[in-house]
């Protein structure tokens, strides 16, 4: 077994050299990702806005189970999703599984309680003189909605931002219902898992180097706006 | 000569009469029926009205002590709070209610202006476009156009709100205290504004526990105290509102 330090300057080169096959890693986890969290934003903010501003039968038990869903495991969405997507599987017909669609869906389903949950805090800590003013000045529910959206910007940002973070680290669902099929569905977690087991340290320290570059950048990302969701007054 | 029948209605029940003083008279703007608002399931209720109507032509001064439910009231009368118990009929147009602490929007002055053409549709959008440099030199904001509106002094966040209404040409403008911390100059320019606005078919609500040229402009007189509503037609100077309890010169009804 190499040095640690050998092994850093490979994955260094790695990266560095634009291999193609970790290139490729990287380009179907971003994809992946980035799919399944614009397919939940919307989703997600309206969910969020509707707990947030109405008092409905159920809503308790709504956010109950929100918060229920984001703590469980990525490995158990993944289970149930297999077993939905498996050919034996209600959902068999679909032929989803072991493809960059199954992994959408389980990074949607992962990401949706999170962004849910996120949303909602925003929603719930607007000032609800936006939402009125805009009502009150002619404009459309969905234009009051965008209203109260820009009042609560950096929240949200911060709500996309922490459900990347959530759904671009995740291994367990993606590993199960990706299948860790190489140029196709192999993201940058799995890879890393399998290429531990092989030994094949350096493409591993590499993707993890990404990884923790993105986290460094997201988290960042996210000091910034909140530092100027502090200043956002009126 | 309603409240008249009303009490020989409690005297002795008359379905037919009961019916023909549920409808509301013709030219009433807004009817209040049997409206009741309590914050909690089991708590006392904040007012309890058994009805009351705003009929045109009336500009109100809503009064009452702190917490007595004038906030509360306008919000019910601009559905931007839910009717617990009762009903509020409503036989006009736009109603607007303008926040004690105006919201502004992110943005240039100019830009918290355009909100509201851009909510306008054809005709109405053209005039408010045509009106917007009139309005800006009403209110004095013509300097501050392209400032950032969260910038604004509280006067100017006040007359900027204002302007906004003035923009929209309510039927209905509710302003909860809208003098209040304000200097003259700034209540001046306010009232120069509402006072175009009535003279283009607008009532006005206003509450204030203070006289102001505001409340000047209101003939009648709405007062909750005890969780009842009542009203009060101000027949001279405002200032025998502000006494009515011992006031001859108001007609003095009790809802």
């Amino acid at each position: 077994m190499a040095s640690l330090t050998e092994t850093f300057v490979a994955a260094v080169e790695l990266l560095v050299s634009g291999d193609k096959a970790l290139w490729t890693i990287i380009a179907v986890s971003f994809n992946v990702s980035f799919t399944a969290l614009i397919l939940a934003i919307v989703p997600a903010t309206l969910i969020g806005f509707a707990l947030a501003y109405w008092r409905f039968p159920g809503r308790w038990l709504l956010l109950s189970l929100t918060h229920t869903l984001m703590a469980v495991p990525t490995v158990v969405v993944g289970l149930i999703l297999f077993m939905l997507l498996s050919r034996a599987g209600p959902l068999g017909d679909w032929r989803l599984l072991f493809t960059q669609n199954a992994m959408v869906v389980g990074q949607f389903l992962l990401c949706l309680p999170l962004l849910v949950s996120m949303t909602h805090s925003a929603f719930q800590g607007a000032d609800k003189r936006a939402w009125e003013t805009a009502k009150m000045l002619g404009a459309s529910p969905i234009r009051c909605l965008w209203v109260l959206m820009i009042e609560v910007r950096y929240a949200l940002y911060s709500s996309f931002i922490a459900a990347f973070a959530r759904i671009i680290a995740e291994v367990g669902c993606a590993m199960m219902v990706g299948g860790n099929i190489l140029n196709y569905t192999r993201s940058i977690t799995t890879a890393i898992a399998l290429e531990t087991l092989k030994g094949e340290y350096a493409q591993g320290v590499a993707l993890g180097l990404v990884l923790f570059l993105l986290a460094m950048l997201l988290n960042v990302g996210m000091g910034l706006l909140r530092g100027k969701g502090q200043l956002a007054s009126r | 000569m309603l409240e008249q029948e009303l009490k020989a209605l409690k005297q002795e029940p008359n379905p037919r009469l009961e019916q023909r003083l549920k409808q509301a008279p013709a030219c009433a703007l807004l009817t209040l029926d049997h409206l009741e608002h309590r914050w909690l399931e089991h708590s006392q209720s904040l007012f309890d009205i058994e009805q009351m109507h705003w009929q045109s032509g009336e500009h109100i001064w809503l009064q009452g002590a702190n917490g007595s439910g004038k906030t509360t009231l306008m919000r019910l009368l601009s559905h931007l709070e839910p009717v617990q118990k009762g009903s509020i009929r409503s036989a006009h147009g736009r109603i607007c209610y303008l926040h004690q602490t105006p919201y502004l929007f992110a943005g240039s002055v100019e830009r918290n202006l355009m909100f509201v053409i851009r909510s306008l549709k054809g005709d109405e959008r053209l005039g408010a476009k045509e009106a917007l440099d009139h309005g800006l030199e009403l209110a004095k904001l013509t300097a501050l156009r392209q400032q950032s509106a969260v910038t604004l002094s509280g006067g100017e966040r006040q007359r900027l709100a204002l302007l906004r209404a003035w923009l929209l040409q309510p039927d209905l403008l509710l302003l909860d205290e809208p003098a209040a911390n304000l200097d003259d100059d700034s209540i001046e320019l306010m009232y120069r504004l509402v006072t175009d606005l009535i003279a283009k078919g607008c009532v006005i609500m206003v509450s204030s526990h203070q006289t102001n040229q505001l409340t000047d402009l209101c003939n009648t007189c709405w007062t909750i105290h005890g969780g009842s509503l009542t009203r009060s037609e101000i027949t001279q100077h405002q200032d025998h509102c502000a006494s009515q309890n011992n006031s001859p010169s108001q007609k003095r009804d009790t809802v």
